[in-house]
């Protein structure tokens, strides 16, 4: 890809924090995110990929491979943990619980690195665009699928990413059209080269081209399914293949045949990968979790909840533990059927005490956040002006809910066991008692419950809280909670199809806008539609309110691993970008 | 001894004044150490829990309204946790719905299995059969596991009942007696045919007492005593089900001070830099179980001597 | 005893069938939701047409006792169906669970046992020392203690202390069955405190009962040494009330797996009913919760027969 827009858009920046954009990965993030149904792959980019330069912008900053002395093969077995089993490895189809598994098994033409701002290049070479409604991939030769030691072709390419919209429609995919709906055709020109055309220009489509979700399935091994989906199987040609999988964990051992990358870069080392294997075991405990890793049991301990959590880490050698930015998100949503009228939204937001929040929940370290999350600095509007849309004033706020006429006396706010999303709905329960004068109750459910809640039509609550970790696109961040295409519309009955006229022209508007700036290639007319957009939705207050998000996340790993990949792990990039970790001695 | 002596001291029973109205009491403290030390417990926590509103340093559900993770101080006795509430002030709302879920269950079930268990004995055949295969199934479940599923699948379905219990707490007080009712029921059915034979119940039968009166007027004052030691031994059983339902999180509303939830969600995430808050929750369940226990074991060996000693 | 024990076996299938009747339409209280579990995850415009097909699927807009008898039939062939909520076969998942919790279930019976009956022993051939009144403080605290607390700071105190932990990665019995009872042996210990408290407290009353009863008292008469008396007469007639006891305590053991399974780790059949009870991905809870409710009533079962060798005094 040469000069594609992310190119010149990241090229422009100078701070690295900003390329921090976190990703979930972590079963609980993802997990938040899923459950509002789209589930879309905040855990992806960044994965194995080879080649190189193409888009290296950025001088690496670690030395590739930091192998240890004595010139042996770096190595060893890395050790995580993970609260739930999948529920199937298809990557087409589910993305909860699951990233660690197709982050390795599978390949993918490109990954995103987060923190280089670099797309690495695996199974294909090189990412052309000869337009902006084409981008044409040419195929690495040598790569076999684990199954049956088979060549993987452009073809094998064409299936894969041609099944979404089936997947969707027939079988209740969890990756949501935000993920590839700007995809109209996907042809093999010939048996190495692979052509996407696309519906209307997609700024973003590169990078969410990167995903776990467009893991190479082998189109062979798909046709022999009757069911049409590769849920249970390895299909694909990946560095790792499964060795175990069932209700304890998972076991994932190097793939022999793994093809070599000509030119290694930061990621793609020669002999890739190192680690030799990866185990993830099932534990459900937190305070089991953390047992493990301080007993060294595991070497990697996910969702740091807050700085408090994050000391306890500080000052041991045995770990290392390091503050990165903020990759957290917290929607607010309401059942926009229930608030057509925006003195009532209005309310509810005046009746937040965002900066008590900040100083209880987020022990002081917060920032607001806004419809562009503040993961993507760049994009995102400044704090100044969130904070003139994040005022509290109870006296206005009720007697703006007075002034409504409302019909709601009693608030229900629904969330998921997230510890993030409990107690965060707890704190908004008090606020809405004391501030409104209504009475109110948090709601907590299991995931699988809570997103059933989210998407029945008529819904059992009146605000939703939803936590999720950021990621790398505004398609697929704040936005897909805000989009009616994505979740808004059927989950927080925010879409063209409702019976009140202000919630649909509302609807269509920011319909509207959300797809005029996903089709402006042009960065800084881009910024500015993005503006336009957000401020629409702060000024409207629909489908809901952007809560402030922790200033920090935090990444604590054992020390005995090399080469972690601190600055990406968040997105997802742990799980993905294992080619160079090593385990020390 | 004479005769003479033996009739004195029969005379001196017989005319043995009244007994004081705490001798049963006293007689209680004195022979039953260990029950004394449950019933001063009991006590103890009936009151903290009564005057939590005053004895409570903070509130307990506030965000933010002492320092967070703290450690054990004269100001917080207990500590603080993560939202900055202070562990002693929730240890004594707690004991509020440990309490109240345990004896709601208890009395119900209590009387419900007594209820079922009268009416079984008393007219036996079909009826009896049908309750006794009923009670069969529902106690083939372990109990856990029940109380679970029962809450997962009413939980949508209650209404609110305002200020005595939480709907939350309701669901749990009727799922904790559909586990706890065939058990009580079992126990007492067993007692009903064995008094239907005695021989009082046959006399009472031969001057033409109803059946409904026999059940009421003659049997159930005879199982009263039982009764009282079903329950004492039901409620420690019934606190350990509610908590751990609680811990579970299918308890009290998020938030609620609970013994059983406050061990559990997030604040697993802090029991390693905190332990005061793993400790005091636990602590407080542990004694007021074992307080009930005591207590129970004391009232049964007092109210029914053949039982002396066991268990 | 042949008819009673006979009685007992005919009986066996009818709870069975009251008891799935009974968890089935529990589960079925929310039908919108069953269907929903399926996948809250399709996208917009496709719910509706989604949610039918699902329902279709599952067969779930059939009459209650369609579905039900459906259910029924296969189950009795052993197949329970698909997960609702991953589509993958619940068979296989609880026959790869079931060992897990056995396991589980067993040694912490066998701990029951071995901690409980001895010091019950103890504790009733010196009644009213000093050593029996410990015991008894001991055993009664024993039962009061939640084992949700235990795990709690066994797993989280040593990691403070001594940065130690009973949980290393799991591995299965078959594999290295030592390696697997390191593991398994502390929640079994978890769980075995609450049951051996209670069995040690069963088994002092009974033998105290026992103890001075007409026939002991004929056997010291008769010049036998007193630990002869104790073994020989006392505590084998005090075993039958030990073995109905553990029998019962097994239902606590299956019920405690849920909790001990979720804090340690243990990839068993507890944990599986906690996840699938919760979001109501109702195929799976229903097979496992029968699954453990038919070994319950099995155990039980056998309890009752043995009680009934062993007790020459009990006829049916």
């Amino acid at each position: 890809m040469r000069e594609s827009y992310w190119g010149r858009y990241w090229k422009r920046r100078r701070s690295r924090r900003g390329f921090l954009i976190g990703g979930a990965a972590l079963a609980a993030g993802s997990a938040g995110l899923i459950a509002v149904g789209c589930g879309d792959d905040d855990d992806d980019d960044a994965e194995p990929a080879a080649t190189a330069t193409a888009a290296a912008t950025a001088a690496p900053t670690e030395a590739p491979t930091e192998a240890p002395a004595g010139g042996a093969a770096p190595g060893g077995t890395f050790r995580q943990s993970k609260t739930q089993v999948d529920d199937g490895i298809d990557p087409g189809l589910k993305v909860i619980n699951n990233n660690e598994i197709l982050a390795r098994i599978y390949n993918h033409t490109h990954l995103y690195k987060v923190s280089t701002n670099e797309f690495l290049f695996d199974a294909a070479t090189a990412m052309e665009q000869p337009d902006n409604l084409t981008i044409v991939f040419p195929m690495r030769p040598g790569m076999t699928f684990h199954h049956d030691g088979g060549a993987v072709t452009a073809e094998d390419v064409a299936s894969t990413w041609s099944r979404f919209p089936a997947l969707l429609a027939d079988q209740g995919s969890q990756v949501n059209e935000a993920n590839w709906g700007f995809m109209d055709t996907i042809a093999a020109v010939d048996e190495s080269t692979a052509q996407v055309t696309l519906k209307a220009p997609a700024a973003s489509a590169p990078v969410l081209m990167a995903s776990t979700a467009f893991g190479i399935v082998s189109r062979a091994l798909l046709e022999q399914q009757a069911n049409g989906n590769v849920q249970e199987l390895d299909a694909g040609a990946g560095p790792y293949v499964i060795e175990q999988r069932d209700s304890a964990g998972v076991a994932l051992a190097r793939y022999p045949d793994y093809y070599r990358h000509e030119n290694p870069s930061t990621h793609f080392v020669e002999g890739d990968p190192y680690i030799d294997r990866h185990e993830t075991r099932i534990i459900v405990d937190r305070a089991a979790v953390k047992a493990a890793f301080f007993a060294g049991d595991i070497d990697y301990i996910p969702a740091i909840a807050d700085r408090i959590e994050f000391e306890e880490f500080t000052g041991d050698d045995r770990f290392v533990a390091k503050e990165v930015a903020s990759t957290e998100a917290r929607f607010l949503a309401y059942d926009n059927i229930k608030f057509t009228d925006r003195r009532a939204r209005e309310a509810v937001s005046l009746a937040i005490d965002y900066d008590a929040m900040i100083a209880t929940l987020y022990a002081g370290d917060g920032v607001y956040d806004g419809p562009v999350g503040q993961a993507l600095p760049g994009f995102a509007l400044d704090q100044e002006t969130l904070k003139s849309y994040r005022t509290f004033d109870p006296q206005k706020a009720r007697q703006l809910w007075e002034a409504s006429g409302t019909e709601v006396d009693h608030i229900r706010i629904e969330t998921s066991i997230d510890p993030r999303g409990s107690t965060l709905a707890e704190f908004l329960a008090r606020q809405m008692e004391e501030n409104l004068g209504v009475t109110a109750e948090p709601l907590i459910h299991d995931v699988t419950t809570y997103v059933a809640r989210a998407r029945e039509p008529i819904k059992q609550w009146e605000l939703f809280v939803v936590p999720y970790n950021a990621s790398t696109t505004p398609e697929i961040y704040n936005m897909t909670m805000m989009n009616p295409d994505a979740f808004a519309g059927v989950s927080w009955s925010f879409g063209v199809d409702q019976p009140d006229a202000s919630l649909v022209a509302n609807a269509q508007k920011l319909i509207d806008l959300t797809a005029a700036q996903a089709q402006e290639v042009d960065p800084a007319v881009r910024l500015e539609k993005m503006r336009e957009m957000q401020l629409f939705a702060l000024d409207e207050l629909v489908p809901g309110i952007n809560l402030p998000v922790p200033g920090h996340s935090w990444v604590v790993y054992n020390a005995r691993v090399g080469n972690f990949p601190e600055d990406d792990v968040l997105l997802g990039g742990l799980l993905n970008r294992t080619h160079d970790m090593f385990i020390k001695g | 001894m004479s005769e003479s002596e033996a009739a004195a001291a029969l005379s001196a029973a017989a005319v043995r004044p009244p007994e004081r109205r705490f001798a049963g009491v006293l007689r209680f403290v004195r022979q039953q150490r260990l029950g004394t030390i449950g019933a001063v417990l009991i006590i103890l926590m009936v009151f903290g829990a009564v005057a939590a509103p005053v004895l409570r340093t903070s509130d307990p559900e506030g965000f933010g309204v002492t320092p967070i993770l703290e450690g054990p101080s004269a100001s917080h006795f207990f500590g603080t946790n993560r939202e900055g509430r202070d562990v002693w002030s929730r240890v004594l709302y707690g004991g509020r719905v440990s309490l109240k879920i345990g004896l709601a269950t208890v009395i119900v079930a209590a009387l419900g299995g007594t209820a079922l268990a009268l009416i079984a004995g008393y007219l036996g055949g079909p009826v009896d059969f049908a309750f006794g295969r009923v009670a069969d199934v529902l106690i083939a479940f372990p109990s856990i596991l029940f109380a679970l599923t029962l809450h997962a699948s009413l939980r949508d379905e209650l209404p609110n009942l305002g200020v005595v219990l939480a709907a939350e707490e309701f669901l749990l007080v009727v799922a904790i007696c559909i586990v706890f009712t065939p058990v009580i029921f079992r126990i007492m059915r067993g007692n009903v045919l064995e008094q239907r034979a005695a021989v009082y119940v046959e006399s009472a039968r031969v001057i033409g007492a109803s059946e409904t009166r026999i059940m009421w007027r003659h049997i159930f004052p005879n199982l009263v005593g039982l009764l009282l030691i079903v329950m004492s031994t039901t409620l420690p059983a019934a606190i350990l089900t509610e908590s751990a339902l609680s811990f579970l999180g299918v308890g009290v509303e998020q938030g609620t001070p609970s013994w059983g939830a406050d061990l559990s969600g997030s604040n697993r995430t802090y029991f390693v830099r905190a332990p005061w808050i793993a400790i005091f929750p636990g602590l407080a369940l542990s004694v007021t179980v074992l307080a009930f226990n005591l207590f129970g074991d004391a009232l049964r060996d007092t109210l029914d001597p053949r039982l002396r000693g066991q268990r | 005893m042949q008819a009673y024990i006979a009685r007992r076996l005919i009986a066996v299938p009818f709870m069975l069938f009251g008891m799935s009747l009974l968890l089935f339409w529990l589960l079925f209280l929310r039908p919108g939701n069953a269907a929903l579990t399926g996948f809250g995850l399709v996208s917009p415009d496709q719910n509706a047409q989604a949610i039918a097909s699902l329902e279709e699927e599952f067969g779930l807009d059939r009459p209650f006792f369609v579905q039900y008898g459906d259910w029924a039939w296969n189950a009795l062939q052993g197949d329970f169906g698909i997960s609702l909520k991953n589509r993958r076969p619940v068979t296989p998942e609880i026959r790869s669970r079931l060992p897990v919790t056995a396991e589980l279930g067993l040694l912490t019976v066998l701990l029951t046992a071995l901690i409980g009956i001895p010091v019950g022993i103890i504790s009733a051939i010196r009644p009213g020392t000093f050593l029996d009144g410990f015991l008894r403080i001991v055993t009664i605290s024993g039962i009061s203690v939640p084992n949700f607390w235990v795990a709690t700071l066994v797993i989280t105190l040593p990691a403070i202390w001594w940065a130690w932990t009973p949980l290393w990665e799991y591995v299965r019995f078959e594999d290295d069955p030592l390696g697997n009872l390191k593991i398994v042996i502390w929640p079994a210990i978890t769980l075995a405190i609450a049951t051996a408290a209670y069995v040690a407290r069963i088994v002092r009353s009974s033998m105290l009962e026992t103890l001075y009863s007409d026939y002991v008292r004929t056997a010291r008469a008769k010049g036998l040494r007193e630990r002869a008396v104790v073994l020989r007469h006392v505590f084998r007639s005090s075993m039958i009330a030990v073995i109905t006891v553990i029998g019962i305590q097994l239902g606590a053991v299956l019920g405690g797996s849920v909790i001990a399974e979720q804090i340690f780790g243990i990839p068993g059949l507890g944990l599986l009913v906690f996840e699938s009870v919760v979001s109501i991905d109702y195929t799976v809870a229903l097979a496992a919760i029968m699954v453990f409710a038919f070994m319950f009533t099995i155990v039980n079962l056998a309890v009752d027969v043995i009680y009934t060798f062993a007790d020459p005094r009990i006829r049916y």
